[in-house]
């Protein structure tokens, strides 16, 4: 399926580019001249062993890290460097790979915060919040669409955490995105949740387009349309799925009997 | 559930445990306001002192207990508020009142400064640099004789008497704490909690924090000016203590004492600190013990101050 759309589009412009881009911590390359490009609409996903750069790559990307050289394009447009609220205005939302969320806050609470920076009124000293019927209903309508709706007024802290992994994604979405970044959305969770949450990745309108790291081979195989590799902060290998699963030294270093 | 039930269902839930609560409230204003017919002199001034300092420490509580910033050198801004009603007063003959808004216009200026420099460091570096300022200014009152009259302080302006001075604190204590209740409900309280319980997020999500931070620097800066300006009015006579770190650090035990991050908490925290100063301070000099003890009680025991436990204990449906 993914990849016949990418055929059909082979005039497609890249979304997300990454040239060159590189971070070095002390003597530690964790990202090493990694260049990548993500089409409008695919489902991309980043797989490899502990430690090989897949946090850090997608923390460059959303801003919360600097990388020391290289680019980062998005839309054409380059977002090397820029902080994370800018990158996130410009239409990248994230996930994070622990959850990193408003703990003491209820789940509209949550939620509501994102799409107030979106779409409300964040600088009104004024009026309480409740009493603003587009920002309460674009609220519920996530809340529902992410089947949190019946927990919107509980503290975050008090959900299991497979809900609270769903609260990340409701966060994200909310900032109305048009790149999704997705870390290990299913880490932790039990088998019922994960396939709840693939499902739910796999409904998103191909509108938003998604770049998601991935442990779980099952859930990689099942949503990708592409797949890279990166292995000590180099990229190793990006292609369709097959390719990715047929690949001699991905089979080495990382795939190996798993698949 | 439709959006409308859904809304009027939120709206609701955060009325209801209100309205015991906002009757109490009245209630205790109602009482303030008939106490200065009860009242001597002294236990006028003394409410006088303890409603003013309460303005002062809801708005560090904005700071501390509401955007997570810990500041150590609120006391910058009781000391402009209470200087530049007296130097106005002084040097110009300036009318108090007039001389509190320059006051808050000023504090308000010099929160932004001094917050564009305290907000790019975090954690301990935060807590210094805030301190760090307010020192400054602290030596300036010292150093700067010609206007402040240096170590022996400066004569403030005064209103006509101590019941019309008692009004308008009650009055400025009343609109500062429904401002803030104001603003707490309003987005931008929304924001300040937000970076509060996770900054790092709050950016992730599209939010300059920088900025608010800022702004809330700014408003807690121009609410503490205030208090400051009352303080100048209430005691006629203005220090350099009033931009002492001590002054910062009781503001800071005030809000620990009563409750962080809550509007009622800091003004049990200031009434209980000044009434154990005033109070016990006639018994013995050592009424800082006691306040030593209690606060080491409140941050061991009760990590949500007096007001925390109360809720806790008491009203469990009730909110900040």
């Amino acid at each position: 399926m993914g990849a016949q759309s990418l055929a059909a589009g082979s005039a497609t412009v890249s979304l997300l580019r990454t040239a060159d881009l590189s971070k070095s911590f002390g003597s530690v390359l964790a990202t090493d001249h990694v260049s990548l490009s993500i089409e409008a609409g695919e489902r991309h996903v980043i797989i490899g062993p502990n430690g090989a750069g897949k946090t850090s790559l997608l923390n460059q990307i959303g801003g919360q890290l600097k990388p020391t050289s290289g680019q980062i394009l998005f839309k054409k447009r380059d977002i090397t460097g820029l902080a994370p609220e800018r990158i996130c205005r410009l239409g990248i939302g994230r996930t994070f790979q622990k959850n990193n969320l408003f703990n003491r806050l209820s789940v509209l609470e949550n939620v509501r915060l994102a799409v107030l920076a979106r779409r409300g009124q964040p600088w009104n000293p004024y009026v309480p919040v409740t009493r603003f019927g587009a920002l309460e209903a674009r609220t519920v309508e996530i809340l529902e669409q992410t089947e949190l709706a019946d927990r919107r007024g509980e503290p975050v802290r008090s959900l299991s955490y497979g809900e609270q992994r769903q609260v990340e994604v409701a966060i994200a979405l909310a900032t109305e995105p048009e790149l999704l970044l997705l870390d290990e959305p299913t880490a932790g969770m039990s088998p019922a949740e994960t396939a709840h949450m693939v499902g739910f990745v796999a409904q998103l309108p191909r509108t938003l387009t998604i770049l998601m790291i991935e442990h779980d081979m099952q859930v990689v195989f099942s949503l990708a349309d592409r797949i890279t590799v990166l292995h000590y902060g180099r990229l190793l290998a990006s292609g369709l799925p097959a390719e990715i699963s047929h690949n001699a030294e991905v089979q080495r270093v990382y795939l190996g009997s798993a698949h | 559930m439709s959006e409308r039930s859904a809304r009027a269902a939120a709206e609701d839930l955060a009325r209801r445990p209100l309205c015991g609560g906002w009757i109490a409230r009245v209630i205790i204003v109602a009482a303030l306001a008939v106490a200065p017919l009860a009242l001597r002199d002294y236990g006028r001034g003394l409410v006088s002192e303890v409603l003013l300092f309460c303005i002062f420490a809801m708005s560090l509580d904005l700071l501390v207990g509401f955007t997570g910033l810990i500041s150590f050198g609120h006391a910058a801004f009781f000391g402009i508020g209470a200087y530049t009603v007296a130097v106005l007063g002084a040097q110009f003959g300036l009318h108090p009142l007039l001389g509190a808004l320059a006051a808050v216009a000023l504090a308000g200026l010099v929160a932004a400064a001094i917050g564009f420099f305290c907000i790019r460091a975090s954690g301990v570096y935060f807590i210094m640099l805030t301190l760090a300022f307010a020192q400054l200014l602290y030596s300036v009152s010292l150093k700067w004789r010609a206007v402040t009259g240096g170590s022996d302080g400066m004569a403030s302006p005064q209103l006509g008497s101590g019941v019309a001075t008692y009004y308008l604190i009650l009055a400025l204590f009343v609109i500062v704490y429904l401002g803030m209740h104001r603003l707490l409900a309003a987005p931008l309280g929304q924001v300040f909690v937000g970076i509060r319980e996770n900054e790092s997020r709050m950016r992730a999500t599209g939010y300059a924090t920088a900025r608010y931070k800022v702004l809330a620097f700014v408003i807690a800066g121009c609410v503490g000016a205030i208090a400051g300006a009352l303080f100048a009015l209430h005691n006629g006579f203005v220090s350099p203590s009033v931009l002492f770190w001590a002054l910062s650090g009781e503001a800071l035990i005030m809000v620990i004492l009563g409750g962080v991050g809550t509007l009622v908490g800091p003004i049990i925290g200031a009434a209980v600190f000044l009434l154990l100063k005033h109070v016990v301070s006639t018994i013995t000099s050592h009424w800082e013990l006691l306040v030593g003890a209690t606060f080491i009680a409140c941050v061991l025991f009760f990590k949500q101050g007096i007001y925390g436990w109360v809720r806790n204990r008491w009203l469990p449906e009730a909110r900040p």
